[in-house]
């Protein structure tokens, strides 16, 4: 084997791979998108579905009851703009199956806005028909598994990523959106996530499936984060309430989406798309707003700041993560990463500008390939635009109390199980303790309502990843044996995605109060996932 | 007595979640025509991307705009000493799995071709008939046809498992389009640590994914076999859902009753 001296000798380690042909070496060779103007769509905001009627679904029958709402979602092939310079555009992707085909352009599935169930009898019963081109060709797999990321979902629910359904076929999915650790008595009004996203899970493909467009948003509100702006913390609400996924794509000059289903690294696309358009516009009014951030693509970080053309930065509030509402709001930030799978919520002022301006979101990360995100740049590409309307009444606010919790007790910790798992590269693909994914086999089972550390390291070198845990929120206790900072810090924020740097070493409380069955976690660098970097996990019965 | 009961609910529960969950036996299925689309009334749309003509056949039809394939046509030669091109010869309209090896590799190849031997074996009569397995050589000086048919025989590989050398940049070229390289040099010029992964599609659908081939051999056969084409994988569909009556389309259905705007609990405008 040659060493790195040897191989920079030879020439190897200066610039790229001049030995071979470039467009053979990587993902990233594929031709670019054709060039599209900036600021010209107007942001796409995908309506909520529709309820309908109950219908009869046996296996989720405990999870029914009067105030269960139920939804029919159709996954399709459907033609979408990302931006009017292209043509339109194929994708895969949920619709209402009250909204007649052809009449709903989004990439994006429609945005559930549900309130927290109370008791047996509420939560969300969702119908998923697969609708999806059985004779397709190309990247990504019609066969789907639908998880609801972020939710507290009974495992058959959950969306096993061998659930595998068929087109032609439906599942049903039971979201029953309760106080966690409702089932064992011991419900917990503090932890709820708000901002959780629906999307395909499906063993090897949920890459190319997500990429095609399989992603949505579920909106979850309470008696604190009511959605309105004269109840509960009153945090800006409505259409002030404005949920954003950051996607890169690739475009061929025929619109059609470009990927490369042969790049296990991570796939990078050279078009920033959010909601589904090409670098929109956004209007907005003088007052507050609340944006909902989640980072839906496959392998690219972002670090996102509110800057003018100049680059000039404006400070806003970190109101809350995967995990819902922070203990309080993080005031004056100026900018946030944010990982594949993760969601930052921030309150904008935008009357500290005047009608007329405009500011941008700007990414100010540089990201060369899947492997890790890169420097942070002085100024980036900007991704959307703000233009600033006229003032309007503004009766939101930002409390100095969002939704206060206690840090997990150290008696609580001196009991809990202790677990170590290590996201390691194993010749060329991906393993966690050394193993690679085994759908019929859990690497652990955790007993149900059990307290249990674990403790997540990476081993695999100049790599980053960011682990998604499923059907219960983790609590960082330390990070690489430092108090973790504020965004994820126990007694101040959860996650249901923990970002593990190179070399990086997170220790996360986490309790499964209430569900029994498998479940996974996984890298969420849906390439790294693809390649076997998950594990089931079996909450066994007391 | 009633311990004893809970158990064997509960076993019989955990079987049938089992294979509900894991056997794909769950899914329901549903009259394929396209549920409920036809039955809906024709609202005004405001579909102004949307070609409302393809987009309501359900299905878009076939991709002609992006007619590549995935997989090059490179020319390799096999373990009988034939020369092929990769795409025309051995890919299309096949399921295939390939992999990277070389016979000298003591310590990682020599575990990912027994491995591929159970993977073949759980495929069973598949190989040879619409599944086919590759090996691909990466030190083609030394592994003539000769010593890869050498090396063949020793591994138990049937009809549909053919091992495969050519020029080395040809194969450097196939395994850095494959995706099975490092992105760091150094261990990229390591060569064996290009076994680990084993990729697999369809040729005749373009569609492709990878996997490590130390994973469970029932498990690839069983995530490779998916890729079947639909008919032969299942002839019995379309089915129509369970506890749902065909002569009411669930669309209409769902729509009765509801409320003129979408979702009263939704505070949406």
């Amino acid at each position: 084997m040659l060493t790195r001296r040897e191989l920079i000798k030879l020439g190897l380690l200066s610039g790229t791979y001049t030995l071979l042909d470039r467009k053979w070496v990587f993902a990233d060779n594929l031709p670019p998108s054709p060039p599209t103007t900036p600021f010209v769509m107007d942001l796409p905001l995908p309506p909520a579905p529709w309820e309908v009627a109950p219908f009869p679904s046996p296996e989720n029958a405990t999870f029914i009851g009067p105030d269960t709402l139920f939804f029919q979602l159709i996954q399709e092939e459907r033609l979408v703009s990302f931006h009017p310079e292209l043509p339109s555009t194929k994708v895969w992707s949920y619709r209402d199956i009250n909204v007649p085909p052809g009449s709903f352009p989004f990439a994006l599935g429609p945005t559930f806005l549900a309130t927290i169930g109370q008791g047996a009898g509420g939560g969300v019963l969702v119908r998923q028909i697969n609708n999806l081109p059985p004779q397709h060709r190309g990247f990504g797999d019609p066969h789907t598994t639908t998880h609801l990321h972020g939710g507290h979902s009974p495992s058959r629910s959950d969306g096993f990523p061998t659930l595998d359904i068929a087109p032609g076929e439906t599942f049903d999915h039971a979201y029953p959106l309760r106080d966690p650790g409702y089932a064992t008595g011991h419900p917990d009004a503090a932890e709820r996530a708000s901002t959780l996203w629906y999307h395909d899970h499906l063993i090897d493909f949920t890459g190319p499936n997500v990429y095609r467009g399989l992603a949505g948003f579920f909106l979850v509100f309470d008696e604190l984060d009511t959605g309105e702006e004269t109840t509960g913390l009153r945090l800006p609400s409505g259409p002030f309430d404005v949920p954003l996924v950051l996607q890169d794509k690739r475009f061929a000059p025929d619109g059609s989406l470009v990927f490369d289903a042969l790049d296990h690294n991570g796939f990078l696309g050279d078009k920033f798309t959010v909601n589904g358009a090409i670098q929109p516009r956004f209007r907005v009014k003088r007052r507050k707003y609340r944006f909902r951030f989640l980072n839906g693509s496959n392998a690219r970080f972002y670090l996102i700041v509110l800057a003018n053309q100049n680059g000039h930065t404006f400070a806003f509030d970190h109101i809350a993560t995967e995990g819902g509402l922070l203990a309080a709001p993080i005031r004056n930030l100026r900018g946030f990463q944010i990982a594949p799978a993760e969601r930052v919520e921030i309150v904008v002022d935008f009357s500290q500008f005047q009608t007329g301006d405009t500011v941008f979101l700007e990414n100010r990360l540089r990201q060369d390939d899947g492997r890790k995100p890169g420097d942070v740049l002085t100024r980036g590409p900007q991704i959307l635009q703000f233009v600033v309307d006229d003032a309007v009444d503004d009766p939101s606010q930002v409390p100095d109390v969002l939704r206060p919790f206690e840090a997990i007790s150290q008696a609580e910790l001196n009991r809990a199980t202790v677990r170590t798992f290590e996201f390691e590269r194993s010749d060329g693909a991906w393993s966690i303790n050394g193993k690679f994914f085994d759908p019929n086999r859990p690497l652990v089972s955790p007993t149900v309502n059990t307290p249990e550390i674990w403790r997540l390291v990476n081993g695999s070198g100049g790599w980053a990843h960011p682990i998604h845990v499923h059907l219960e929120l983790m609590r960082v206790l330390r990070r690489n044996g430092k108090v973790p900072p504020l965004s994820e810090r126990d007694g101040f924020a959860r996650r249901d995605t923990v970002t593990l740097g190179p070399n990086d070493r997170a220790d996360v409380f986490v309790k499964f109060r209430d569900f029994t069955g498998p479940f996974v976690f996984h890298c969420h660098n849906l390439e790294h996932e693809d390649m076997a970097m998950m594990a089931r996990f079996d909450i066994s019965p007391a | 007595m009633d311990r004893l009961l809970q158990a064997t609910l509960f076993a019989v529960f955990c079987g049938l979640y089992a294979c509900a969950a894991f056997a794909g036996a769950g899914p329901q299925k549903v009259d394929l025509a396209g549920p409920a689309a036809a039955a809906l009334p024709s609202v005004s749309s405001s579909a102004a991307f949307v070609r409302p003509a393809e987009a309501s056949a359900g299905t878009l039809g076939p991709d002609t705009r992006n007619e590549q394939t995935t997989i090059p046509n490179v020319e390799l030669v096999t373990h009988d000493d034939r020369k092929v091109r990769l795409y025309d010869d051995l890919v299309k309209g096949k399921i295939v799995l390939m992999n990277f090896m070389f016979t000298s590799c003591e310590a990682y190849c020599p575990l990912t071709t027994a491995n591929l031997a159970r993977v073949q074996a759980a495929l069973g009569d598949r190989v040879g008939r619409d599944v086919f397995l590759y090996s691909i050589t990466l030190d083609p000086d030394i592994d003539t046809p000769e010593v890869l048919s050498r090396y063949r025989t020793e591994s138990g590989a049937k009809p549909g498992w053919i091992f495969l050398t050519g020029a080395f940049a040809t194969i450097e070229k196939l395994r850095r389009k494959l995706g099975v390289y490092d992105l760091d040099p150094v261990i990229d010029a390591d060569k064996t640590k290009h076994s680990g992964v084993v990729v697999y599609g369809s040729g005749a659908t373009d569609r492709w994914a990878a996997m490590p081939s130390l994973a469970n051999a029932e498990f690839i056969a069983k995530t490779v076999l998916r890729l079947a084409p639909a008919d032969a994988a299942d002839g019995a569909r379309p089915r129509l859902a369970r506890g749902r009556d065909a002569s009411k389309p669930c669309g209409r259905d769902a729509r009765e009753g509801l409320p003129e705007t979408p979702g009263h609990h939704h505070h949406r405008p």
